[in-house]
């Protein structure tokens, strides 16, 4: 029968510690993509990367809900233990304990109300707290390590293998059913029985979803008055649509990949960045500007190298068809290896920068 | 090993904490609160919620049918507890219908459903066995 012992909640412990090393390593990476300190650089292969690492972020932390009841459960009567405090060693750790499970209930909670959009629930901004927190998770986390170590590493009685297997056994099919009602925002095949999933891949406007509309960006339309200025060190052009129809065209095949952990791939066709930058001149990063008027995203940086890749494109059309305005019409930037957040949509200049 | 994971845990805490108190646009307090109700959300409501379910069950439902009971009980709270907030949907934009597409009240309880029905399953085929 389900009973509680140290072995049960060693093993939570390090299913639970893994997934928290996952979500974290895969967290701070899709931060530093985002807010790239100097030292850091972002590859543009391969291709699927951040789709496939942003993925699994969510998808592990949607995964963690369980497994972490199931923790706090497996040591729940010690949590009243009398006395509450056997001194200061005692009550440091006690102190580490309440520092670990209110940080870590503070990554899920946080992480599930920012893929509901949820944010009138959180009274500060998502992005920085759930960055910090995420620090003093792991350091609780390592330093939980370090303390119980000894206790983890004792051997288990027989009678408490029975009693772990049937936990442990439901903790994996709680997990398997709340994967399987994510997990098609992003695996396809998995579609059908997303029955929780926030997007699907194939639902939105040219059977793509969108994360940021055109009225919420305040794009209202786009008419024969657009012009993209493409500036660098050698010239200055001002194109027309038009224009751009008469470069040369390649179709790529990219995923759009959100940081909300959904993706969706699409072929899209258009003009290379690289094509437009060799007019212009320079080989620094690129700045890719919006005719975006609300704040959040309304521009992006491009590494030398991304702007350069032969697949990173000015997309005019997505599956043979002109952008939908909330796709980013008249053109949209799509790169390999690249968070949603940052393809920036209504592309209305690109400029080489000089450092 | 011990020590350098203390070591590496008390470092990665500082910097948290640095972050907490001095980034741009942190709020500690309102942050600190969050935390205190989710931690106390978590620990002395919905545990013992659980906790409570869960003896009603061993205490009432007959032998055969206390494990499954038991199992979809735990599967059940934990599904609708990542659900609520699209069941609930604040999030909803008016405006961006690829953003939560579906149904989602409907879509909790054809899963519940489906969980109740395969514990109703395994204590019909507990009792022939």
């Amino acid at each position: 029968m389900v009973r509680r012992s140290s072995g049960l909640t060693a093993r939570l412990g390090l299913m639970l510690g893994a997934a928290f090393g996952i979500c974290f390593l895969t967290g701070v990476l899709s931060h530093y993509i985002q807010h790239p300190p100097g030292w850091f650089r972002w590859p543009s292969r391969p291709v699927q990367l951040y789709r496939i690492t942003q993925g699994v972020h969510v998808a592990t932390g949607l995964a963690c809900f369980p497994l972490l009841t199931a923790k706090v459960w497996s040591v729940y009567p010690k949590l009243f233990a009398r006395p509450p405090v056997r001194g200061v060693l005692h009550g440091l750790e006690r102190l580490s304990i309440a520092l670990l499970s209110g940080a870590a209930l503070f990554e899920l909670v946080t992480g599930l109300l920012n893929i509901a959009y949820w944010y009138g629930a959180m009274p500060f901004g998502f992005i920085g707290a759930h960055y910090w927190t995420a620090w003093l998770a792991i350091g609780a986390l390592l330093l939980h390590v370090a303390v119980k170590l000894p206790v983890a590493r004792q051997p288990v009685p027989a009678p408490d293998k029975a009693g772990r297997r049937s936990v442990l056994v439901l903790a994996a099919v709680t997990v398997g059913v709340i994967t399987l009602a994510f997990l098609g925002q992003t695996v396809r095949p998995l579609r059908r029985v997303a029955l929780l999933a926030p997007r699907l891949p194939d639902v939105g406007p040219q059977g793509l979803p969108v994360n940021k509309t055109a009225s919420a960006a305040g794009v209202t339309r786009v008419d024969d008055g657009y012009r993209l200025t493409v500036v660098g060190p050698d010239a200055r052009h001002a194109l027309t649509l038009a224009d751009l129809d008469q470069l040369p065209q390649y179709t790529v095949s990219l995923p759009i990949s959100c940081v909300e952990g959904w993706s969706a791939g699409a072929e899209w066709t258009g003009v290379r960045v690289a094509d437009l930058l060799k007019m212009v001149g320079g080989n620094g990063r690129v700045r890719v500007d919006s005719l975006q008027r609300t704040p959040g995203y309304g521009s992006s940086i491009l590494e030398p190298g991304q702007a350069r890749d032969p697949l990173t494109l000015l997309a005019l059309r997505v599956g043979g068809e002109p952008l939908h305005l909330d796709h980013g019409y008249p053109c949209r930037l799509i790169a390999p290896n690249r968070p949603g957040a940052l393809q920036t949509k209504w592309v209305s200049g690109l400029t080489v920068m000089s450092t | 090993m011990r020590l350098f994971l203390a070591a590496a845990g008390l470092a990665a805490i500082g910097y948290g904490a640095y972050g907490w108190l001095f980034a741009d646009g942190s709020k500690p307090v309102s942050q600190l609160l969050f935390l205190g109700a989710v931690l106390i959300g978590h620990d002395f409501v919905v545990l013992p919620l659980a906790i409570g379910a869960g003896a009603l069950i061993t205490r009432f439902a007959p032998a055969r049918a206390r494990r499954p009971a038991l199992a979809a009980l735990a599967i059940s709270g934990a599904v609708t507890l990542v659900a609520l907030p699209f069941v609930l949907g604040k999030g909803r934009i008016a405006d961006n219908p690829s953003a939560f597409p579906q149904h989602y009240g409907r879509n909790l309880i054809v899963i519940l459903a489906a969980v109740w029905l395969a514990a109703g399953v395994a204590a019909l085929v507990h009792k022939r066995r």
